[in-house]
């Protein structure tokens, strides 16, 4: 597998190590539902079946930590952007 | 007729083939003196010397020749070389022959000519499918010491070399515009295509010699014969410069994006590697396109005893009279469904052999004027016959066959030799490993490739485009369609005519009413009768079929026996074949040796190491070494008389805390962070708060992960008011790092903090002791103040040496005694080690190692990787007071949950044996005195052990349910995997200085 | 590889010995070597004070640029290498050129820096590094991050010849030159003097 890094170009799967569901957002701690909300947040994940935002280290590259649109089922993969970017 | 040839290999022909005759090569197979030429395979070379005998089966022991000219051989399989570079289950028919070749014939005892295992045959009843699941079920007892040993001795093929192999091997990465797979007529055309367009090719072959069946087919392309044709293409190629041609070369796996691995076999045609070159390289090919052109292979039939030495399949005749220049047989009989067979006719008369009969199974294959119009065949001598071949009889070579014409006559036929074609099967695999189901092609009666990965596309043989002319409009198709699909502009220009071969074919998938065993798979000796079985006893999936009767596996995965068994699979279970199905096909597409997939990574390469700057030193020093994560640590540093770690650390430890001693924590990960929001930032990071830290100061510092539990701890020092110096724990150096880019780049990008990895750029050095600050005073700049009231306990400070040298101190005690950290730039680390030593001879100073390290830890109660295991609390390890309540932190929710808060829960404690003369060890368990040992009775559990010798005994640290309100209990620790038990008292953790006099000192 | 494997980094030949060598090695020694970091939005600030400075704007893809013995080597979105090979500039210096806008590190003892040259140069970092090196894709300027036989690894291309310039952190030097000594062996590899 190859992730098109937008800071180093196209590199194989190796340099960068997976970091997750991306679309998952740290919820506030002060609300009084936040250790629930945590728990959701760490512990619950979907496994879907298709398209999947989804976090990566570019490690042994240039450290960015990268959002990739990858699709779990044909592999292929869309849009790379800086995680730092995302709304 | 066959002239004997002058080196004394009869069946050698004169004249033709791609043999160097100028280059004889001496070979000795099963302790036989031979001789061959450069060019042949093993198997060419002992066909040579008509040598046809060359193996035993796997299950029944049965004689077996050569079946192939190619990798798909089933039962040519030998041993290669001798001692360490031993190897078994080498195909002959892929060995390129070298001057010293040694081989033996493996699966067979005492000898291959007489083997008493054979016998198996006559238990065949007991050895049909599935039999190693009925058979050896009961009793179970016996499984492991009676079943198992007794198959493995029996049925195993080679045997492996049991000393290490003394061959290098290495792995490569290349890139390129378009992956050609296979260099036959469509692959040497798509390549050729490309190449002009301007693309940068690489062109892989798993052959020695480029031109695939352009080497063994007496053809020609425009007006040279086939074999010159293939040579200016080549030529060509190779003039390129933006060319690569790999030879030798086996692309066996493809990836997602255009990534395959291939195996070049560098040295594999010489005795030895020559002096620096690797035996093999595994190749990683990136490709922006791929022509897949891997050809095709071609199916034995499937008639009685098939599988006698003599029965071989018509191409890989063909290919050992054009290319290797041998004739494999005197008097032959060519047997065949398909039209492609008959040109073995001529190719076998031009050798010089008696061509007895051709035996087509179809209707209206003899007819004069169709057998004209496909090929020019002259069967003068000739009997054709409208027919089947029954049944081979013979032992150790083909003596005849039977013969049974569609008119229910039955003749007997002598001869040495079977030429055999049930049609040619694509070689689709590598267009199917990324999961992709080929299709069935009912007309030709094939699977052809279906649905391909992006950017991949199939020519020629492989895509069912089985004539030279279909080959080389394809290779010309997609040549330009993958310059096309590279913004290149494809090269036009014309084809050289060819005459089309005709390929028609009527598939007879078995010849009926067989008698003796009609082998499917030859590897795993499955016949036609265990498919059978397999399919009335439920086996219907050709999933199961495989698993149960073992057919496809092994070396040669079924490459000339899968789609025969599927076939017979639809019949009996009355279904078309393309809803039958393929098993999924997985790399790789041949076998590849562990050595080649290692490459240079093993023995001191298996990983990298990291060397702390004192290793050169620590050297010297004759220090015993350690590896501690990816980096090379000094355990302990023996002295003359000491005899084992433990009189060591007990010296080093006890002149710690009587002298002083140093030790290299280098590989502490450390981060230096600046910016405004570097406080904030931190604050975030750890569990602890970070407020107060005055410049110049450092501080204890404990980071959790998200879920609560521990992750690292460290210390931060405050450098400058917006610039902070942290280190984490050796092993956690690099997940720490990520973590906080995590932090930074994904949580709170807009933080205005900037921090980087300085670990390298740091030598580290404890120096620790009630001699410590002498020590040190000594090597400073003798106007640097290090009295305890300019640099106190948790002091930061930059410093200069007396050399000069600038440096940062840190006063910062994992030992417990008075201790420092100086931290130099690295490259200095070895100067100043050794001023240390220098200037501490008459202090007593000493090195300490790993060893003396985590003793005086352990001592000090200061938990440790044992204690940071990534299933503890800040409550457990007796640091909850540090979880800050007054921000937001990683870890600050979950660390409040009621289940992390429970106060029965596991606490750190320390222990010490009741009888002092006792060792502790860590693993064992808390057991109330008088309870059985059981998990319900398990009060917790010890993490760490240490000889003290401060303590004269044994002390240790451990988890004990509510252990802070248990001091002076005395409980037993079960070691239930060493068989000891040993009462113990439980104590407060921190075994020395408990109120930190010494380390404030 | 027993010629590799007594082998210290010291002036000499390894590996095949006849023929000229097919990868020529030597330190390329630095006077200075640090990281700067930009602060959040201050990359063009930060290059125009550079160009000042220096004479060089930033480089804001995988590239270096180079002026009086002062490169600056992009590390990353807004991180550079600077690499001085005289006293051109110290920290002090650099630090106040850029004060404020980024924050600066020193590595100067972080890294070795090797120069590696000869015919089959890309031959032997294609034992290591899976980075394309072909002249259509990398040239004079570029840079990569990468990792070479799983060390980490920083690239750069300082002539068309090609010559190379590769950064390795100090604690993996030694089994980062094993890799390229035993992979350079098949072709003969010479080490030549530091250029200081």
């Amino acid at each position: 597998m190859r992730i098109n890094c937008p800071y180093c170009g196209p590199r194989g799967h190796d340099e960068f190590l997976y970091g997750g569901d991306a679309t998952r957002q740290r919820p506030d701690p002060a609300t009084p539902d936040a250790e629930a909300a945590f728990c959701d947040y760490i512990y619950l994940r979907d496994n879907p079946d298709g398209a999947h935002r989804e976090l990566w280290f570019h490690a042994s590259g240039c450290h960015a930590w990268l959002t990739v649109e990858r699709d779990t089922r044909t592999q292929v993969i869309g849009a790379v952007v800086p995680a730092r970017s995302r709304t | 007729m066959t002239v004997p040839h002058p080196a004394g290999q009869p069946a050698r022909l004169v004249r033709s083939g791609l043999i160097d005759r100028s280059q004889p090569l001496r070979f000795s197979f099963d302790g036989r003196d031979l001789t061959g030429y450069a060019g042949d395979t093993l198997a060419s070379a002992l066909l040579a010397n008509e040598i046809h005998l060359v193996g035993r089966s796997f299950k029944y022991h049965r004689p077996r020749g050569i079946l192939s000219a190619g990798p798909e051989e089933p039962n040519a399989l030998v041993e290669l070389r001798n001692g360490a570079r031993r190897e078994a289950n080498t195909r002959a028919t892929v060995t390129e022959l070298y001057d010293g070749l040694e081989a033996r014939s493996q699966n067979r005892w005492p000898s291959l000519r007489f083997d008493a295992r054979a016998v198996n045959g006559l238990f065949a009843p007991l050895l049909a499918a599935g039999f190693y699941y009925k058979t050896f079920m009961w009793p179970a007892a016996f499984w492991e010491k009676i079943y198992e040993p007794l198959i493995r001795r029996s049925a195993g093929l080679g045997t492996m070399a049991s000393a290490p192999d003394p061959d290098t091997y290495e792995k490569s990465s290349t890139f390129c515009d378009v992956l050609v797979i296979g260099a036959g007529p469509a692959g040497l055309m798509a390549a050729l295509t490309a190449a002009r367009s301007g693309a940068r090719v690489l062109l892989a072959d798993e052959d020695f010699r480029f031109g695939g069946r352009c080497l063994s087919e007496q053809r020609h392309i425009g007006d040279l014969p086939a074999q010159e044709w293939t040579a200016t293409v080549i030529a060509e190629l190779a003039s390129n410069p933006d060319v690569m041609l790999l030879p030798r070369t086996t692309v066996f796996g493809s990836y997602d994006h255009g990534v395959f691995a291939a195996l070049q076999r560098v040295n594999d045609h010489l005795p030895v590697p020559p002096q620096f070159e690797p035996r093999q390289r595994l190749w990683r090919i990136v490709a922006r396109r791929t022509v897949l052109a891997a050809g095709a292979i071609e199916r034995p039939l499937l008639f009685g005893d098939n599988d006698r030495p003599g029965v071989m399949l018509a191409g890989a005749v063909r290919s050992f009279i054009n290319r290797f220049a041998v004739s494999p047989g005197r008097r032959a009989v060519v047997f065949t469904d398909n039209d492609d067979a008959w040109s073995t006719v001529a190719d076998l008369q031009a050798a010089g052999a008696e061509v007895l009969a051709v035996v087509d199974s179809r209707d209206g294959a003899m007819d004069a004027n169709r057998l004209r119009s496909v090929s020019n065949i002259s069967v003068r001598n000739t009997d054709a016959i409208n027919g089947v071949v029954r049944r081979a009889s013979g032992g150790r070579a083909l003596q005849a066959v039977e013969v049974v014409s569609n008119e229910g006559q039955l003749q007997r036929i002598e001869c040495d030799l079977l030429a055999v074609s049930g049609g040619w099967t694509p070689t689709l695999h590598l267009s199917s490993y990324l999961g992709a189901r080929p299709r069935w092609d009912a007309d030709r009666a094939i699977f052809i490739p279906d649905q391909l990965p992006a950017g991949m596309a199939v020519a020629g043989a492989a895509n069912g485009e089985f004539t030279t002319r279909a080959a080389l409009n394809a290779g010309y198709r997609e040549g330009q369609t993958a310059a096309q699909a590279l913004g290149l502009s494809p090269a036009q220009f014309a084809l050289p005519s060819t005459p089309d071969e005709s390929a028609a074919r009527q598939a007879l998938w078995r010849v009926p009413n067989t008698r003796g065993k009609c082998f499917v798979d030859f590897q795993n000796d499955v016949t036609t009768a265990d498919i059978e079985l397999a399919q009335r006893e439920g086996f219907n999936s050709a999933e199961h079929l495989k698993r149960y009767t073992t057919l496809g596996m092994a070396t040669d995965q079924g490459k000339t026996s899968a789609l025969n068994a599927l076939a017979l699979l639809a019949e009996q279970t009355a279904r078309p074949i393309g809803s039958v199905g393929t098993t999924t096909f997985r790399p790789p597409y041949t076998p590849v040796p562990m050595g080649a997939l290692a490459g240079h990574h093993r023995g001191r390469d298996f990983r990298p190491v990291r060397l702390p700057p004192s290793h050169a030193w620590a050297k010297e020093q004759h220090a015993v070494f350690v590896e501690t994560g990816a980096w090379l640590r000094a355990q302990y540093f023996p002295r003359t008389g000491e005899s084992d770690w433990l009189q060591s650390t007990i010296r080093e430890v006890t002149a710690v805390r009587s002298t002083v001693g140093i030790c290299d924590v280098s590989t502490l990960g450390k981060i230096e962070l600046q910016g405004p929001d570097s406080l904030q930032f931190l604050e975030r990071l750890y569990a602890n708060g970070w407020q107060t830290l005055a410049v110049g100061r450092a501080r204890y510092g404990l980071m959790l992960r998200e879920d609560g539990i521990v992750m690292d701890d460290g210390t931060v020092a405050r450098l400058a008011d917006q610039h902070y110096f942290m280190t984490t724990t050796t092993a956690n150096a690099v997940d720490v790092y990520q973590h906080m880019q995590y932090c930074h780049q994904v949580l709170w990008p807009d933080l205005d903090v900037q921090f980087v990895s300085v670990s390298e750029q740091w030598a580290q050095f404890a120096i620790a002791g009630p001699r410590a600050r002498a020590l040190l005073q000594r090597i400073l700049d003798p106007g640097q103040d290090i009295s305890n009231s300019t640099v106190p306990y948790l002091a930061a400070a930059n410093v200069t040496l007396a050399d000069g040298r600038r440096a940062r101190l840190f006063r910062i005690s994992f030992s417990g005694e008075l201790a420092y950290e100086l931290a130099v730039p690295a490259r200095s680390g070895d100067a100043v080690i050794r001023q240390l030593f220098a200037a501490g001879a008459d202090l007593g100073v000493i090195a300490y190692g790993l060893e003396a390290l985590g003793v005086m830890r352990i001592e000090k109660g200061h938990v440790a990787g044992n204690e940071l295991n990534g299933r503890t609390t800040a409550q457990q390890l007796g640091l909850g007071r540090m979880l800050s309540t007054k921000k937001d932190y990683i870890g600050a929710v979950m660390s409040r949950r009621a289940s992390l808060q429970e106060p029965a829960g596991p606490q750190l404690v320390g222990l010490k044996p009741v009888d002092r003369a006792l060792r502790l060890a860590s693993g064992a368990h808390f057991l109330p005195v008088g309870s059985p040992v059981t998990a319900a009775n398990e009060q917790g559990y010890v993490t760490s052990a240490a000889y003290s010798p401060t303590l004269g005994h044994w002390v240790g640290l451990g988890f004990l349910a509510n252990g802070r309100q248990r001091h002076g209990e005395r409980l037993r620790v079960c070691d239930p995997l060493r068989n000891r038990e040993t009462l113990v008292d439980i104590c407060d953790p921190v075994f020395i200085d408990p109120q930190g006099e010494r380390l404030r000192g | 590889m027993a010629d590799a494997d007594a082998f210290a980094f010291t002036p000499g030949r390894i590996g095949r010995l006849g023929g000229p060598p097919g990868l020529v090695v030597r330190e390329h020694t630095c006077g200075l070597l640090a990281s700067m970091i930009a602060r959040p939005g201050q990359t063009p600030t930060l290059s125009a004070a550079t160009e000042r400075a220096f004479g060089v704007p930033l480089p804001l893809t995988p590239r270096f640029v180079s002026r009086q013995g002062v490169s600056f080597i992009w590390s990353g979105p807004g991180h550079w290498l600077i690499e001085s090979t005289s006293a051109a500039i110290g920290m002090d210096g650099l630090l106040t050129s850029v004060a404020g806008m980024a924050a600066v590190f020193e590595q100067t003892d972080s890294r070795v820096v090797l120069e590696v040259v000869g015919p089959r140069v890309r031959d032997v970092l294609a034992k290591g590094l899976p980075i394309d090196l072909h002249p259509a894709s990398f040239q004079v300027g570029h840079v990569a991050l990468t990792s070479a036989s799983h060390i980490g690894v920083q690239l750069w291309q300082t002539a068309v010849d090609p010559v190379y310039r590769i950064a390795v952190a100090r604690s993996f030097f030694t089994s980062f030159w094993h890799w390229l000594a035993t992979s350079a062996s098949e072709y003969g590899c010479a080490i030549i003097a530091p250029d200081y």
